[in-house]
């Protein structure tokens, strides 16, 4: 049995990398969102661009952001080595 | 890694959306969204990232006002920070406004952005920053954003930095869009309709993890 789901919607999924930019508003600004998975891999440069990758984000970073960034992720998980600094950070710019 | 993007039956797709296969799109040219949502890949060069990163650590490490943790039944392992939100009050952070440098920055995507969509209303004052920083781990809810008390339209720019991660959206919660339809069509096993993974994707959408710390 086939049905045509006139009208329904069930979700649109996408990859966000970094340097993206998402911009919703109007009738789409009241839309259901969620973030469902990190792809932890992306930070050894497997992302579509090779100048996504966030190893060359964080070597950017003086010894002083990186050890601030060390700090923050060792707030949410801190058994991770100080090593690691693998993260997602997204700015969400809007009125109050 | 390539993008992936499995849309249902959109109603009111964005007309000078791309569409076709997402792989073969250039940079800055939006995937197949619905009117109102623009996409744009790789807008920011990394040098720009850096500065946002490096404020943004120099921020969120106040003392009062910086990253907090976030990790309850919407996020899991998150910190957020939110920069311009409170101006007056124990819970407002150092830096009260929005850094002129982010401003710029969240103004050039709206231009951008209305560009390619001219239905998308301007984003004037742009007045609130909120920061969320993820690790692997992290997650975030299926919800709907506190929408501008009498500008419920007023666009959201949001920037990535760092991992890639999956976003989904639906359109709204809606009566057509009750999530008891979709376990209809599961127990009709309808789901070849939408296509498997859509559908299986937004169900279990939010892992249980082991308790943090």
């Amino acid at each position: 049995m086939w049905l045509t789901p006139v009208g329904f919607v069930v979700h649109v999924q996408v990859v966000l990398s970094s340097g993206d930019a998402l911009v919703f508003g109007g009738k789409a600004r009241d839309m259901v969102h969620s973030v469902p998975k990190i792809h932890p891999n992306t930070a050894d440069g497997s992302c579509s661009s090779g100048d996504t990758r966030v190893s060359g984000l964080t070597e950017l970073l003086a010894p002083a952001e990186k050890q601030k960034l060390a700090s923050l992720i060792g707030q949410i998980s801190p058994s991770r080595s100080q090593d690691t600094l693998s993260f997602r950070m997204n700015f969400n710019f809007r009125r109050k | 890694m390539k993008r992936k993007v499995a849309e249902v039956n959109l109603a009111e797709p964005n007309e000078k959306s791309s569409g076709g296969d997402p792989a073969q799109r250039l940079p800055g040219q939006p995937l197949l969204w619905p009117k109102g949502v623009v996409h744009m890949a790789d807008f920011m060069p990394l040098e720009e990232q850096r500065g946002l990163l490096a404020a943004a650590l120099r921020l969120g490490c106040a003392t009062f006002g910086g990253f907090e943790v976030s990790h309850n039944e919407r996020t899991k392992r998150m910190l957020m920070m939110h920069v311009g939100r409170r101006t007056q009050g124990p819970g407002r952070h150092p830096h009260a406004h929005v850094p002129l440098e982010w401003h710029t920055i969240a103004a050039r995507v709206m231009a951008a952005a209305r560009a390619q969509d001219a239905s998308l209303p301007a984003l004037d004052p742009i007045d609130v920053c909120v920061v969320n920083l993820y690790i692997a781990e992290s997650r975030l809810s299926p919800h709907v954003d506190v929408l501008t008390i009498g500008d419920p339209a007023a666009p959201l720019v949001s920037l990535s930095l760092g991992l890639a991660c999956d976003f989904c959206f639906q359109k709204n919660w809606g009566k057509k869009h009750k999530m008891h339809k979709v376990t209809w069509l599961l127990s009709v096993k309808m789901t070849l309709i939408f296509h498997c993974d859509s559908v299986l994707s937004w169900l279990p959408a939010i892992e249980r993890l082991p308790k943090c710390g």
